[in-house]
């Protein structure tokens, strides 16, 4: 009998482009994620390939993120941040001279630097399309999310609402991939039955839900997560596995917290001189992250010792290692009790590795290495592919949940974020209003229609409430959701009143530019 | 040339330290002060209320832009979102298992309206449980100016609505509005043991087998789970009967479920069916039994009755009216447990002329040897209880 791992990474980032400045903090959110996660999980990839070891691996790119991926704009700045950290990093090498344990820091990071615009510049800046590459050979399985990563279940009293984040998703998988999503991520793995619809259009099989969403479905699944179900609507619903994510995952119990690893927090941009620093700032006149960061996690005290980078690496090896090791552990007491083969759903935020977990991505290559070559118990699988050889399994439903705090919707509705569901509700019932009272648009009625879906979709991200509860940049998140809507209600009411402005559409079509092919019939 | 203007902070819990959601899925959840003395606030109290955290250190956090929470600035003046629209309607939306959210538009000009006509000077929210729909299980006396609440209740797996309104002098109570309703998520594992399985094959699309489910699932009848089930094991088997011309390997499987006089000669141009999990399943059209290794033997019985009669006459069978087809025909399938079985069907004409006849069925079965029960449609019944056309 065999058994199986699934490795599936979440990539997303809200949609944050400001082309009406020069440079915007919160853009260093891509910045930091391009250089640290993603750059490096090609480089993974590549290597993977060029060793004949397949990592089966599942990954999430967001619309949101493929579309900044894709932005001529970001792309742009991207390349002049990165122009800008190896400045910095070329100073930094000369600063420290005299310190040697630094200076080697400073020397790594200018290398690795050099090799993430290496690799930009290599892939053409295109790094959706490297991506497109590697599913294309068959390494990688890329799925969809929602359009702007909305937290569905508090869309669901708006169908059309669901209907359009899916549709509008799928329609731009379909022209980044040139094929069809087979799964979905659901935002925050929040599931509730009534989603079941639209992901059936969508043709969409498997989807994801915290470990709860499965033990607590109905009827009880005979195999808990360790095979997926099937809904009634025939769409395969796999669980977190709880073991293998912990470890992981957690942040003070799992591996990132280890004293070796690279601290995230100390950086120079908060340590040293503000004039010299400043140039490489995200944004002017802040202190915030450039990404050279010398120390060690250490400790819980604000004391830190100087990172060594062989180290973390060593610690890397016997993480992976241990890993492995619980996960044969975990798969032999499995086989004592199945009948059929066991399949362990590992999934994480793809920025975990590399981006807040520095040593993430070479945990990653030493893990897919080890399980490759150093033992026989388990394969690496893709859910898709595990569909296609195990097409028979339980029928279910699912329990509505989500992989946030307490497991439910908390995180996104509370008294920090609940002020903006109410006007969110009233836009949804306008724009369907508005999707049904002109099926036949003129040619500026269109663009008004399309921006007013752009507008609906940003704001319905449902990383603006993560933030305004977890307090990393509330103004920002709370500006967004009021700009778009009352964008959107700038747009109603030029339909509903007739009055034109065709330079202010014209202004908020140029910020606000994601999805230029959307379908706002979908709203009726 | 900045942002800085987008990044004041607001007063909202800052809780720089707390972990993304995944992680914090992880954490067992702290005791609060109050908690180890006996008495505990509510956590939906203390939200927003959490003291400043110290600068983080460890690994990093989502979306953090520095080691602390960012210092306060006041907010740019610009356009703002209006305080309300004055639908009137109340959004009412299950958090999780024991809490929702309700939050009434209305303008203050109209909340004061309401407020005035209150015999409390204030409004009312009124919470009601499926089951006991005339009775309110809860009902919480908001503050005048409130246009929000979060509302605790017992009941998980439950729908509720929830009532706006108010009383008048003499109790009377006056409603606003009235939510639509919403169900609270299960926090516990199903009581539910039925185990089914279906087989799905990745290369049928889901809108071919919605399509041929609604048609299996007669009119006007609401789609039970058993009903959408049975429908989805059925047309899986027809999908790979008319589709499926290059096979499958879990043919074979449907091929049983079906019976071999409904597939004639398909299974030898068939692979084999797997060794592995095909084998330990049963038909996708019934709960499964795990089969014993070596020989084994199973066997069971339904019963189909059929007729016709005049398009627009009724039929009854067993006391239950039975859907004609448009041509006057009608068929039914029951289980046939052993034990004798009496059903009575009538037909009546439009003009009132009543035909009966009366069926008797008769079942025993014997084992010789270890024999098993061949998995059977749990939706079906006996003869004479509910009906399956």
């Amino acid at each position: 009998m065999s058994a199986y791992l699934s490795l599936i990474l979440h990539a997303h980032l809200p949609f944050v482009r400001h082309p009406e400045h020069e440079k915007f903090l919160e853009e260093s959110w891509l910045f930091e994620a391009i250089t640290e996660t993603y750059v490096p999980l090609l480089q993974l990839l590549e290597r993977w390939h060029r060793d004949g070891l397949n990592p089966h691996l599942t990954l999430t790119l967001t619309p949101t993120l493929c579309s900044m991926l894709h932005d001529p704009l970001l792309q742009g700045r991207y390349e002049r941040h990165l122009n800008e950290l190896i400045e910095l990093a070329e100073k930094e090498i000369h600063r420290t001279q005299w310190e040697k344990p630094l200076h080697e820091l400073a020397l790594f990071y200018h290398e690795r630097f050099v090799a993430v615009r290496d690799a930009y510049a290599a892939y053409g800046r295109d790094l959706v399309g490297a991506f497109r590459r590697f599913q294309e050979l068959g390494f990688l399985e890329i799925i969809t999310s929602a359009a702007t990563h909305a937290l569905l279940p508090l869309l669901a009293d708006h169908p059309p609402s669901l209907r359009a984040q899916v549709l509008v998703a799928r329609d731009h998988y379909r022209s980044c991939f040139g094929c069809e999503p087979r799964g979905i991520w659901l935002p925050e793995c929040a599931y509730v039955d009534s989603l079941e619809n639209v992901l059936q259009e969508a043709n969409l099989r498997w989807f994801l839900t915290d470990t709860h969403g499965i033990l607590h479905a109905k009827p009880r699944p005979r195999y808990a997560t360790f095979a997926p179900i099937f809904t009634p609507n025939g769409i395969a619903a796999f669980g977190r596995d709880p073991d293998s994510t912990r470890q992981v995952w957690s942040r003070h119990a799992g591996y990132p917290g280890d004293p070796r690893y690279r601290d995230f927090y100390r950086d120079i941009g908060f340590d040293l001189d503000l004039d010299y620093v400043k140039p490489h700032l995200p944004a002017p006149d802040t202190r915030g992250f450039t990404g050279l960061k010398y120390y060690r996690i250490t400790g819980s005290s604000p004391d830190k010792e100087v990172y060594d980078r062989q180290t973390a690496i060593l610690a890397a090896d016997n993480h992976a290692g241990h890993f492995l090791e619980a996960r044969v552990q975990q798969f032999q007491r499995l086989a004592e009790i199945l009948d059929r083969a066991p399949i362990l759903v590992a999934p994480y935020d793809a920025e975990l590795f590399g981006h807040w977990w520095y040593e993430g991505p070479e945990f990653l290559d030493f893990l897919v290495r080890k399980a490759c070559c150093d033992q026989k118990v388990f394969e690496l699988i893709t859910p898709a592919e595990f569909l296609s050889q195990h097409a028979t399994h339980q029928v279910a439903t699912p329990a509505a949940s989500s992989w946030g705090e307490d497991g439910y919707w908390r995180v996104w509705l509370n008294e920090a974020n609940e002020w903006i569901y109410p006007h969110l509700r009233v836009a949804q019932e306008r724009i369907t209003e508005l999707a049904r009272r002109f099926p036949q648009p003129d040619a500026f009625q269109e663009r008004v229609l399309k921006q007013a879906a752009r507008e609906l979709l940003l704001a319905q991200s449902s990383d603006w409430p993560f933030i305004l509860r977890t307090g990393t940049s509330p103004g920002y998140a709370r500006r967004r959701v009021q700009d778009h809507l009352l964008r959107f209600t700038r747009l109603y009411e030029q339909l509903t009143t007739g009055q034109r402005d065709a330079e202010w559409l014209a202004q908020v079509e140029w910020r606000d530019n994601i999805f230029p092919d959307v379908d706002y019939r979908y709203w009726t | 040339m900045v942002a800085a203007p987008d990044q004041q902070p607001e007063a909202v819990p800052s809780e720089q330290t707390e972990v993304a959601p995944s992680l914090e899925a992880e954490q067992p959840r702290e005791e609060t002060a109050q908690a180890k003395v006996g008495f505990r606030i509510p956590d939906i109290l203390l939200e927003g209320d959490e003291p400043a955290p110290p600068s983080a250190t460890g690994p990093g956090q989502k979306y953090a832009l520095s080691p602390t929470a960012p210092a306060g600035q006041p907010e740019r003046e610009q356009a703002r979102l209006p305080e309300a629209y004055g639908t009137g309607k109340l959004l009412l939306a299950a958090r999780d298992p024991h809490w929702l959210y309700a939050h009434w538009d209305l303008t203050p000009q109209q909340q004061r309206h309401y407020n005035a006509l209150s015999a409390d000077r204030h409004l009312v929210v009124r919470v009601l449980a499926a089951a006991a729909w005339g009775r309110p299980v809860s009902e919480v006396h908001v503050h005048p100016e409130s246009r929000h609440w979060f509302i605790h209740v017992e009941r998980a797996e439950t729908q509720y609505v929830a009532e706006l309104g108010y009383y008048r002098p003499e109790r009377e109570w006056i409603t606003v509005s009235t939510s639509a309703p919403t169900v609270t998520p299960s926090d516990t594992v199903s009581a539910d043991q039925t185990v089914r399985f279906v087989t799905i094959p990745a290369h049928v699309r889901l809108t071919q087998l919605a399509a041929l489910a609604k048609q299996a699932v007669p009119a006007n009848l609401p789609p039970a789970d058993a009903v959408r089930e049975r429908a989805l094991a059925e047309l899986v088997a027809q999908q790979l009967v008319l589709q499926d011309q290059a096979g499958s390997a879990v043919v074979p499987e449907l091929v049983r479920g079906l019976g071999e006089k409904e597939i004639p000669l398909m299974a030898p141009a068939l692979p084999a069916p797997p060794a592995g999990e095909a084998e330990n399943v049963s038909s996708p059209m019934a709960g499964a039994e795990q089969r014993p290794g070596g020989f084994w033997f199973s066997i069971n019985a339904e019963l189909v009755l059929y007729g016709a009669t005049e398009p627009g006459a009724s039929v009854t069978l067993g006391g239950r009216p039975i859907a004609l087809r448009p041509d006057g025909t009608f068929s039914c399938r029951c289980s046939l447990p052993d034990g004798d079985h009496t059903v009575t069907v009538s037909a009546m004409s439009a003009e009132g002329d009543l035909r009966q006849a009366t069926l008797t069925f008769s079942r025993r079965t014997d084992h010789q040897g270890k024999v098993g029960a061949a998995p059977q449609d749990p939706a079906l019944q006996p003869p004479g209880s509910e009906i399956s056309t």
